[in-house]
């Protein structure tokens, strides 16, 4: 692969992997960080892998990456550091126009702030609009775990929206 | 579009995200990678390795000049990483291949990779699969299993020696690396969708599952508490879906005709060729291509490591299990192997079709229906079944007790009677009734009835209403003795052991449940 199909290829998907990855750090600089790296192991590792679907494969080291980003020691130090810090002023403005887009759609809200991995196959299914059986592959956990994670993931949003305004016409 | 769509688009759609400036950045770090100190020395270990192993090779084979540029190819390949070969065989599968095992590290991570090579001309790289070994205690997507999903297919991943003494994937053992943390490193090549089983160190197999995974499967029957108008109770007597305890057929079953939604897993039943009703369980749905390569069943190309995709009898999914489970039985072993190692072609389904298959496949058909062969999806059994482990009597204590919630209703009834409408009061799920007939005495409360009822909403229900209808029908045959203000009614299990129901008499003089009743 050269830089010029490099280029295309994130042409064609960075877009997309920086949307999933937000949904896991809820950070824009650090999802294209992490994009970032995804693109240069995927350069690096591509001519061992004889994989069918480039996008499913990116999106599962995306996902991988984004996981090891919370749990790294220079996540929790970030949060830390952000006690620390008058919040408004430290917060970019591309940040900022998300978080108030946030406050305008409290399902979306609700959604971000769910346990990861309901958070997780929320996501997929609803907004990537995958199936259980595609989630489960993207994972690696059974199509079974997906099914309940949707379902208690989906109480869970209705527990945390009961007090707004909730219309419940696509649960 | 659903509200969650929309809202998610608004928020993270409304510009472009990935930067030119982002996309530089990539292509420039990849044209010029950044040198690792510790390299070198690694290269020339590894090297020193491979040409060992080339040496040794060349001693006793001849055409030592294939092996000679493999040794070249590789290092090639592995330009500028720190990796270290653990395992290399030359005609592994056929004559000019190879197989190779090796560990690769970055930073502070280790992966293990398998990787097949062929010669033709000059060797080339065909497939690999890896999985990664340290971190150990980081649960990734990755796995610490992984497969190739096409031909050849291989099998590779990392195992606690203390839960597999052996390994088998498809018919054949897998060959094992010792690393050195007490885990195990295990490959095999075999058929696509290969079963893995693993035999822990008490001698019992199982059949390698998600690993990350620790929501168990729940197979009992649900039980049904009110029936709507349409549906109805049947009683089938197939034992199609037995799993070992006779799962429905024990009782009559409730089937809903009105399908609104078909989806994996539903149990259904259908009218087959012989224009009888029967059942079974859907597993591919309309539109999907199905296939069962040696008892493990394949949709779309792709498999999980979970129950219902796997050959069974009687809730057995583990062939050498089966075997040595009924080792002093006259069973045909033959027959055994051929449903354990079931194969079925692979079939896309048209648009009004579905796959079914049992949970039991030495009883039922695995077949494609048609969407009119179906005739309802099956619900479970219905409650009333089991109401009539609890007499009369015990109904009516139980409704006394919930009106009035005195405990005077249990004067004179003996203990026995009191823990089998306790249990009744579990069954039917009614927390508040279940816990008020534990002791009111003060300094034996072990918690309220608020959490009493939140811990039960966060339990597994569908496991504690079977649990409590066992329990009714055990603690029947017990026998109830006292020491002062305590006492407890011995009663057999149906393992052979004995267990206690403890109890406390109350200031009044009725004997109540103990918080903790059982021992």
């Amino acid at each position: 692969m050269n830089t010029y199909e490099m280029r295309e290829l994130m042409q064609a998907h960075g877009d997309y992997l920086m949307r999933l990855s937000y949904v896991y750090v809820k950070n824009w600089s650090i999802a294209e960080d992490i994009v970032q790296d995804v693109f240069i192991k995927y350069f690096e590792s591509q001519q061992f892998e004889g994989r069918a679907n480039i996008k499913t494969y990116l999106a599962k080291i995306t996902i991988h990456k984004s996981c090891d980003h919370l749990r790294s020691f220079k996540n929790r130090l970030r949060i830390l550091e952000n006690l620390w810090k008058s919040s408004e002023q430290m917060i970019p403005s591309s940040e900022q126009q998300t978080l108030k887009k946030l406050e305008q759609n409290s399902i979306a809200k609700a959604v971000l702030e769910l346990p990861i991995k309901y958070r997780e196959v929320i996501v997929l299914f609803y907004y990537e609009e995958m199936t259980s059986l595609e989630i489960a592959s993207l994972l690696e956990v059974s199509e079974n775990t997906i099914k309940t994670r949707l379902r208690r993931g989906r109480d869970l949003l209705k527990t945390s929206l009961s007090e707004l305004e909730w219309r419940g016409d696509f649960l | 579009m659903n509200d969650i769509k929309r809202e998610l688009t608004i928020v993270l759609e409304e510009q472009s995200r990935f930067s030119r400036v982002s996309e530089e950045r990539v292509i420039q770090k990849i044209q010029h990678p950044k040198k690792k100190s510790r390299k070198i020395w690694f290269t020339v270990i590894s090297f020193a390795a491979l040409l060992t192993i080339f040496i040794i090779g060349g001693l006793y084979k001849q055409n030592d000049s294939m092996q000679a540029q493999f040794t070249t190819y590789f290092e090639q390949k592995m330009h500028g990483k720190d990796y270290e070969v653990i395992f290399q065989e030359f005609d592994y599968l056929k004559k000019q291949d190879a197989l190779v095992a090796f560990i690769e590290r970055t930073d502070n991570v280790e992966k293990i990779y398998l990787a097949y090579l062929k010669y033709m001309d000059g060797w080339e790289w065909q497939q690999t699969t890896g999985v990664q070994s340290k971190p150990m205690n980081n649960p990734n997507p990755w796995g610490s299993r992984g497969s190739t999903d096409h031909a050849p297919f291989m099998y590779a991943g990392i195992i606690s020696n203390f839960d597999a003494s052996q390994i088998i994937v498809g018919q054949q053992e897998a060959e094992t690396i010792q690393l050195d943390n007490n885990f195990t490193y295990w490959f095999a090549v075999s058929d696509k969708a290969a079963r893995i089983v693993v035999q822990n160190q008490h001698g019992q197999w199982k059949r390698l599952t998600d690993t990350f995974d620790t929501i168990e499967e729940d197979f009992n029957v649900p039980i049904v508490d009110s029936l709507s108008a349409k549906q109805t109770v049947l009683d089938l007597k197939t034992d199609t879906m037995d799993r070992g305890n006779k799962e429905y057929y024990r009782y009559p079953i409730v089937i809903d005709p009105e399908i609104d939604k078909l989806e994996r897993g539903d149990i259904i039943t259908y009218t087959n060729a012989k224009g009888q009703q029967t059942l079974s369980r859907v597993i591919g749905l309309p539109d999907e291509t199905v296939e069962i390569i040696n008892g493990t069943v394949v949709v779309n190309s792709v498999y999980f490591a979970q129950d219902y995709f796997f050959a069974k009898i009687m809730g057995e999914t583990v062939y050498e299990s089966y075997l040595k489970m009924l080792k002093d039985t006259n069973i045909n072993e033959q027959a055994a192997k051929e449903v354990f190692f079931y194969n079925f072609p692979q079939t896309t389904l048209g648009t009004n079709q579905v796959f079914v298959v049992p949970d039991n496949w030495a009883r039922g058909a695995i077949e494609v229906i048609s969407l009119e062969q179906l005739v309802g999806k099956v619900l479970g059994y219905e409650v009333r079944n089991f109401e009539s482990e609890w007499s009369d009597l015990e109904h009516q204590y139980y409704l006394e007790f919930q009106r009035t919630n005195d405990i005077e209703v249990f004067r004179n009834v003996d203990p026995i009677t009191y823990v089998r409408v306790q249990l009744y009061a579990d069954f039917l799920m009614d927390d508040q009734t279940n816990y008020r007939m534990y002791t009111t005495r003060e300094e034996y409360v072990h918690w309220s009835e608020q959490e009493h009822t939140q811990q039960s909403k966060i339990s597994q229900k569908l496991y504690e209403r079977l649990k409590a209808l066992e329990y009714a029908q055990l603690i029947k045959k017990g026998d109830f003795q006292f020491d002062g203000e305590e006492g407890g009614i011995r009663f057999p299990l149906g393992s052979g052991d004995e267990s206690i129901w403890r109890m406390i008499l109350s200031e009044t003089g009725i004997w109540q449940s103990h918080f903790l009743p059982l021992q």
